[in-house]
């Protein structure tokens, strides 16, 4: 069974090398058309109801957001499609969407839409793509984000994260109410994720919510103890910037 | 009858409420009194306690106080008229009578000119006649039958005036300040003036007539006892007379303002003769009834009660006849027993004879001085050091008519601001700041003379080392200097680290520029495009696809890496491996490449400047693996070294002189400026926290000792 996609671009370079690409090297998609802006794309997507949009972020006129934004209800699976915007990739990784970099890397194409087959049914796409809109439409810091959990997504509001430790590749995130969240992505992606949020990374393995802090204890080196009554290490080399962020917070 | 029925009452009381033999019982507002402030007492010969409060008539009946309110809130004083009749005045001129249910206000001519002319006066009555004086000029009212003559006193009579008896007057003067203080007694054949210790005017006097017929006379801390020709005595108390009274068995009783009464039980008044009581209540009467207990009226307390038997001294009871004993408020007049009123025209003055006076001045003498409770010699001077200012100075004055009537006052200049009246013939001082003083001393004989000359000590306590003003001086300027240079030196220190700081930030920038523009190095850029190139033309589309997703990535990942200071190891690592791979697919089949990340590197967070070791990497290849005739190995290594991270970069080339000889040979001139870039940022970065080794580079050898390779090895400091 091929996945049915569209491909929205308004260049024709991207669109024609995209649809050669996959042809070749990614056979199990089938593309149903191609579109050059949000609205001919829009058509497009009612008409021919495809499971899977490429989509470019910067379009002229109206940009991939307007597009998602027409819909009430989403039932496709987007790779996003950019050469260079970093808020705009901000705002995707928050949300645990896809994207792929211009010029298309063969490897990333395959992976992604791998990616894309096996959560194909997954429940909470609206949530997510509200999320996504929610923070690509505002400059303030993320209020929900996104979190890829072993069996699907769990939507966090920011202000609810005490803290986030690495374990290896994976990153627990300790919430209130005790609860804790395992999440695949690294605690450096968090670190990223947040870094327009109220957080700190004061170790290795700790990025801490500096709303969440109870007191800053000096001695034995200095460490944070949390809300929660979590003991958290600060590294030598971090304590003078976390002094000076708290002075500012 | 009634009198033996109050007896039996306030016995009744007496027991109920004092088991433990307490002097005084006390009758407050909680027995039924109209208020704490009692002005007057009085007492009517059927045994009846009739006192004015605030704004009521009370009279106590044995049991408790009946109150009569009337709206006239300053009600000071009562009598009682030969005829029973209760009389009240205020002090704002008014006059009640009292029928027996309610006070009623006499309005009259009298009270008229009481209330417009008498701004603080005292109403007095003998059977139907009134005596009022005014403040002003000494005025005396007489008002008889409720009709007021004015009666003008001859000479200057002062701020207040009383009659005596029989036409005897006496008065104080109020308005020459020169003989303000003087008190003046115009008895009907000669006048006699008594120099006062105190001037002012409006203060409270009083005045007795004693049994004997000599005469008491109070104003201020002042007490002289005097009669027709001489002053008997006079004492200083503590604080100031407001009321005096003789009760039958001869016993004084003085009430002071804020301390209590003072009782000289037999009639010697002397300091050494007194008994106080009542603490430092406020008194404003003191009376005794017909059973020769004593009842004392106070401001705040209530009025005091004490029972006859609690009497110090004990002598056969007398009837209570005089009631010229009766206390009154400040500035009054008042009649004595006798309705006998002389007119005016029988006053004559006669000018004051200095015989009746002990006129000669005593003299005065500082006996002893004691310092910190050790005998001294006595000196005129006395220079002390800060720590001997405990001082006790015993003074005597002699008075050869009246050794025993001295009186004194004293004053420490530099410390005391006024004088100190008192009998006391010692004074202490502890504790006296550093500074100058000037202890002055006199003596009074009876009549008021003080003596010619003051007795003196002067003394100067000298301050401590640590108070004189060069010792301060020293310190402070020291402190000013020594603060003044740690602040320049400090803000100084400061300015030099930030201009270093400054300046290395600066260097960093421009080197961090320079290893940009390295990296974007157009030769490797335009290689890599010109390879693109070729697999586009021989049709190698994946190929193409592949080398040039890879090259966009690492344009990617070095303009979003120049934008930070220091990069993850991870990145930095993914950096070099894509710039690795692509010049691996350039140098087709003649180049490998290993790059090994040690366990002590933790790569998403240990972090070093970004493009630092990629020049290296490039170098190697090019000098190293390039002129190699087959493949060539580049081992990247990544270790840690206490607080250095340590990056090992080793090719198995051709060595660096033997590619220096090709290059000669091939007369290229090879200008590595990504190489000298790295350096010069690792020294400055190094630099700035103190490290001496930042590149080695290491000829390698094999094992016949021909050349293999090249080993550098870069340190960069971080912290663990």
């Amino acid at each position: 069974m091929k996945t049915t996609a569209v491909i929205i671009d308004d260049e024709e370079g991207a669109r024609e090398s995209l649809a050669n690409i996959l042809t070749s090297y990614v056979p199990n998609v089938e593309i149903l058309g191609k579109a050059a802006s949000a609205s001919a794309g829009y058509k497009l997507i009612n008409e021919v109801k495809p499971q899977l949009i490429f989509l470019d972020v910067e379009m002229p006129n109206e940009n991939a957001f307007d597009l998602i934004d027409k819909f009430d209800s989403v039932d496709f699976e987007i790779i996003f499609v950019t050469a260079y915007d970093h808020y705009a990739i901000q705002a995707i990784k928050s949300s645990a969407l896809d994207y792929l970099l211009k010029p298309i890397d063969i490897d990333d194409l395959q992976s992604a839409v791998d990616k894309v087959g096996c959560k194909m049914n997954q429940p909470q796409k609206d949530e997510q793509f509200e999320l996504l809109l929610e923070s690509v439409n505002s400059d303030k810091p993320l209020k929900k984000i996104a979190i890829p959990e072993s069996d699907g997504l769990m939507f966090v509001d920011v202000n609810d994260i005490i803290r986030c430790e690495s374990d290896g590749n994976y990153t627990i995130i300790y919430l209130k109410n005790d609860k804790r969240i395992v999440s695949s992505k690294t605690l450096g992606d968090y670190d990223e994720i947040l870094k327009n949020n109220e957080f700190f990374r004061t170790h290795r393995s700790h990025l801490i919510n500096l709303k969440e802090i109870h007191k800053f204890v000096k001695s034995d080196g200095g460490y944070i103890l949390m809300s929660d009554k979590s003991e958290v290490e600060i590294s030598r080399r971090k304590k003078q910037d976390f002094l000076s962020r708290l002075a500012e917070f | 009858m009634k009198v033996r029925i109050l007896i039996t009452l306030t016995s009744f009381i007496w027991c109920i409420s004092f088991a433990q033999q307490p002097l005084f019982e006390q009758l407050t507002i909680e027995n039924g009194l109209g208020s704490n402030n009692v002005y007057d007492i009085d007492i009517t010969r059927n045994g009846e306690v009739w006192l004015t409060t605030d704004n009521h008539l009370c009279a106590f009946r044995g049991l408790g106080f009946s109150t009569y309110e009337v709206n006239d809130s300053s009600l000071t004083g009562l009598f009682l008229d030969a005829k029973g009749m209760i009389w009240v005045y205020s002090s704002n001129g008014n006059i009640y009578d009292f029928d027996g249910i309610r006070l009623k206000k006499v309005s009259t001519e009298a009270t008229d000119i009481l209330q417009s002319s008498l701004t603080n006066q005292i109403v007095f009555e003998s059977k139907n006649t009134f005596w009022a004086s005014t403040i002003i000029k000494g005025q005396l009212i007489k008002i008889e039958n409720l009709n007021p003559t004015k009666i003008e006193l001859p000479g200057e009579s002062g701020y207040f005036v009383k009659e005596l008896k029989n036409g005897d007057y006496i008065t104080g003067t109020g308005i020459n300040p020169e003989t303000s203080n003087q008190l003046h007694v115009l008895f009907q054949d000669e006048t006699v003036q008594i120099p006062l210790t105190q001037k002012g005017v409006g203060t409270k006097s009083s005045f007795l007539v004693l049994n004997d017929g000599t005469f008491l006379f109070s104003k201020d801390f002042e007490l002289i006892h005097f009669d027709k020709n001489h002053v008997l005595n006079r004492v200083f108390v503590e604080k100031n007379i407001t009321s005096l009274f003789q009760d039958s068995k001869e016993q004084i009783w003085i009430g002071l303002y804020n301390g209590g009464v003072i009782c000289y039980p037999d009639e010697t008044i002397s300091s050494k003769n007194m008994i106080t009581y009542l603490g430092a209540n406020s008194i404003t009467s003191i009376i005794e009834d017909y059973s020769n207990n004593i009842w004392v009226g106070t401001l705040n307390n209530g009025v005091f009660y004490l029972p006859e038997q609690q009497i110090v001294k004990y002598s056969a009871p007398q009837l209570f006849s005089d009631t010229s004993s009766k206390i009154e408020q400040t500035l009054g007049i008042k009649t004595l027993g006798s309705s006998n009123t002389a007119s005016v025209s029988d006053l004559r003055i006669i000018s004051t004879r200095s015989t009746i006076y002990d006129s000669i001045p005593p003299t005065i003498y500082i006996n002893n001085l004691r310092i910190m409770n050790r005998d001294t010699i006595i000196q005129l001077n006395y220079v002390l050091p800060y720590n001997l200012n405990f001082l006790n100075i015993n003074y005597i004055g002699f008075s050869y008519k009246n050794p025993e009537n001295i009186q004194y006052k004293y004053r420490m200049i530099g410390i005391d601001k006024n004088w100190t009246y008192t009998n006391n013939n010692s004074v202490q001082y502890t504790t006296l700041p550093p500074g100058e003083y000037e202890f002055l001393v006199s003596s009074m004989n009876k009549n008021g003379i003080w003596s010619e000359s003051n007795a003196k000590l002067k003394f100067e306590i000298t301050p401590p080392y640590w108070k004189t003003w060069w010792f301060i001086f020293t310190m402070l300027a020291s402190f000013f200097l020594i603060s003044g240079a740690i602040l320049f030196l400090w803000i100084r220190n400061i300015k030099e680290k930030q201009h270093a700081k400054s300046e290395i930030d600066k260097k960093i920038a421009s080197a961090e520029l320079q290893a940009l523009r390295a990296q974007m190095n157009p030769h490797f850029m335009f290689n890599t495009v010109s390879s693109i190139q070729h697999y586009i033309t021989t049709n190698e589309t994946e190929s193409a696809l592949r080398y040039l997703s890879k090259f966009s990535k690492l344009m990617r990942r070095i303009l979003d890496n120049s934008k930070t200071a220091t990069i993850t190891i991870k990145n930095e690592v993914q950096t070099l491996d894509l710039y690795l791979s692509l010049e691996s697919l350039r140098f087709k089949n003649k180049l490998m490449y290993v790059i090994d990340i040690d366990k002590s590197i933790d790569q998403n967070y240990d972090e070093i400047p970004a493009m630092l070791v990629q020049p290296y990497v490039e170098n190697a290849i090019l000098h190293g693996i390039n002129h190699k005739e087959g493949v060539g190995t580049i081992n990247v290594s990544i270790t840690r070294e206490n607080e250095f991270i340590k990056c090992i970069i080793s090719d198995d080339g051709v060595g660096r002189k033997r590619s220096v000889e090709i290059n000669k040979s091939k007369n290229k001139k090879h200008k590595s400026a990504g190489m000298s870039i790295t350096r010069e940022r690792l020294n400055i970065l190094n630099e700035a926290q103190k490290n001496e080794t930042n590149i080695v580079i290491n000829d390698l050898v094999d094992k016949s000792g021909n050349p293999a390779g090249t080993k550098i090895e870069i340190y960069i400091l971080t912290e663990n």
